[in-house]
């Protein structure tokens, strides 16, 4: 092929694939298909995902969407604007290609031929349904996709321009069974026909389920999927990343439980389109966004439920891998239960729905609070026996303690014991002392005897002391009759009875003149009375002193 | 003192208060203790005042620009 053929061709599927693509979103809308089987459900067949067993479509609207471009192609092409039909070249039309007739056949020069053939060939399939099965599939680098198709008995050749390929969820490879809608157009420079592939469809599987399967076979061929790759949510999270829409009902749902098992978490909604052309880079941004706040330490990326198509940004490569690079445990949470996402696959963790991806995320939270309220029973328990214990012992205390009135009977028994000892035992010494008293007796012997003894001996010695007193009287008699004559002999009373008298004065014997003065009184006794004399004169032995 | 803390203190109440040879006073004390951190931590998990936020931003310092968000009924 040509390059100038090439390039002709290419802005041609520019041109209608500008268009496809607004019909194209107008009725992606309005297909929907079955979560179980990727079956199309809609008789609207979307461009990419055209019903498989049928050729031609009878839906008007696509019909009348098919009418438009012709026309429109018509109008930029202006070689084909009367579509050549074999009435209406009667006059072009040679003798050696048909069969004989009046005229001189027409001879065609080879370029003049192929442009016929071309016109007629492009007028009578401007559009065409094939199935076949792909061979010789190559994608040059342009970007382009050549390949045969074939069945068992004949082929085709088919180009698909990059315009066209670059919005296919999956790749063509050989020996795949598709269905292409597109239009046959023929190469005038070497009279080669083929079909312009504007959309291809694997038969059997629906594109999405393709390229679904294709993707998650690369990535887990990666090891993205690996459980060991998995890391464990936070016990308790600080703060919850939420990457989903902010009106749609999963955000609601989260908040719900989030509000109703665990408190104790920030919450940051990272809004995000979540279905439509732009959700999945969206989505890798919120993603980004959250990886950025630092004290983020988990994420839920998720949506509610609805079709394949509204969840297919979760089956895309770019969000599949920045969920794979999140920094934090990620929680997917697409859809209701049973569908399954590539984002599912990567995730650290997935949740069956939103609703759920809240109860994982706080699930330890939850545990912490069984915990805490088993610890709490442990605590009482252990209160109440200790309690129960002490209890137990108090009483068993008061059980002991004695009532006083029996204390009182116990002292009284005590006492009469006592006293009955002490009786008994001051009976006893008593017999002793009398027993030692009876052995004293025995040793003294009879006082009777002693007494007659000591009597007889006290009388002897009375005789005894009579006769010497009497003996000692008679001595001291003679004695005394002795001294008594002897002082007789000597009295002065018989000096003054012989004529001498006593002279005194003043009771004293005056037997010297110096005692007496003149004028003294002295008294004077003679044998038979007495009589006083005045000192008149006085003289020694000398002569007179004083007269 | 925070949640961890907490329940680990908690844990070793318990411990303390199970193994029984603790004077009546003591435990009474530990009682006490333990039933105010099970409230504590309680409150933390049910009770605490939830903050939702909608990012309107990330600041170069990592600080997410938020404002708060309440989900439409």
């Amino acid at each position: 092929m040509l390059a100038d053929e090439v390039s002709k061709a290419e802005a041609k599927a520019h041109k209608s694939g500008a268009k496809k693509t607004t019909s194209a979103h107008k009725e992606t809308a309005e297909v929907s298909f079955s979560k179980m089987d990727w079956t199309p459900l809609s008789k609207k067949a979307e461009p990419n995902v055209a019903p498989a067993s049928v050729l031609v479509t009878e839906d008007t609207t696509r019909v009348k969407v098919e009418k438009t471009k012709f026309t429109k192609k018509q109008a930029v092409m202006p070689a084909a604007a009367s579509p050549p039909i074999f009435d209406d070249v009667d006059e072009d039309v040679d003798n050696s290609v048909e069969p004989p007739a009046e005229e001189e056949p027409q001879v065609f020069s080879v370029f003049e031929l192929n442009k016929q053939i071309k016109n007629i060939l492009e007028g009578r399939f401007p559009i065409v349904w094939v199935k076949g099965e792909i061979s010789n599939f190559k994608a040059h680098t342009s970007g382009h996709f050549y390949l045969s198709l074939k069945d068992s008995k004949a082929q085709i050749s088919a180009v698909m321009f990059k315009g066209f390929n670059q919005s296919m969820k999956y790749r063509p490879e050989d020996g795949m069974e598709v269905i292409v809608r597109g239009r046959v157009t023929v190469y005038e420079p070497r009279g080669n026909y083929q079909i312009f592939i504007e959309s291809m469809e694997p038969v059997g599987a629906g594109a999405l389920q393709k390229a679904f399967e294709q993707l998650k076979a690369k990535l887990q061929a990666e090891g993205l999927f690996a459980p060991e790759r998995k890391r464990a949510l936070p016990t308790l999270p600080k703060h919850i990343a939420i990457v989903t829409s902010p009106t749609g009902a999963a955000i609601r749902d989260m908040l719900n439980v989030l509000g109703r098992r665990f408190r104790g978490a920030r919450i940051t909604l990272i809004p995000a389109r979540v279905q439509g052309d732009g959700a999945a880079a969206e989505i890798c941004a919120a993603i980004a966004l959250a990886n950025r706040i630092k004290d983020v330490d988990v994420m839920i990326v998720g949506r509610g439920g609805g079709s394949v198509e509204d969840m297919w940004c979760f089956n895309e490569e770019t969000v599949a891998r920045a969920i794979a690079a999140a920094r934090v445990p990620v929680i997917s949470a697409v859809g209701h239960e049973i569908d399954f996402t590539i984002a599912d696959f990567v995730a650290d963790l997935r949740a069956p729905t939103p609703s759920a991806a809240a109860e994982l995320v706080v699930k330890n939270a939850a545990e912490l609070q069984h915990r805490i309220a088993t610890q709490l029973r442990s605590i009482k328990l252990c209160m109440t026996k200790k309690l129960e214990l002490k209890k137990h012992k108090a009483e068993g205390f008061a059980k002991r303690l004695v009532d006083p009135q029996r204390r009182i009977q116990d002292c009284m028994i005590r006492s009469d014991e006592l006293t009955q000892r002490l009786e008994t035992l001051f009976m006893r010494s008593l017999s002793d002392r009398r027993m030692h008293i009876a052995l004293l007796k025995e040793k003294l012997g009879d006082p009777n005897q002693r007494i007659a003894a000591e009597a007889q001996t006290l009388t002897s010695l009375k005789q005894r002391l009579s006769t010497g007193w009497l003996t000692f009287k008679e001595t001291k008699r003679r004695e005394v009759e002795k001294q008594m004559a002897l002082l007789d002999s000597l009295s002065p009373l018989k000096v003054v009875t012989r004529g001498y008298s006593v002279v005194t004065l003043d009771g004293k014997v005056v037997n010297d003149v110096a005692q007496v003065k003149k004028g003294e009184v002295v008294c004077i006794q003679f044998a038979r009375g007495r009589t006083t004399a005045k000192i008149e004169k006085i003289e020694n032995d000398k002569g007179v002193l004083d007269s | 003192m925070d949640f961890e803390k907490k329940l680990t203190r908690l844990e070793d109440i318990v411990e303390k208060m199970e193994s029984g040879d603790l004077a009546l006073e003591e435990s009474l004390k530990l009682f006490e203790e333990g039933i105010r951190l099970s409230r504590d931590c309680n409150v933390q998990l049910t009770d605490a005042e939830q903050k939702v936020k909608i990012l309107l931003g990330v600041g170069a310092d990592g600080e997410p620009i938020t404002k708060d968000f309440t989900a439409a009924e």
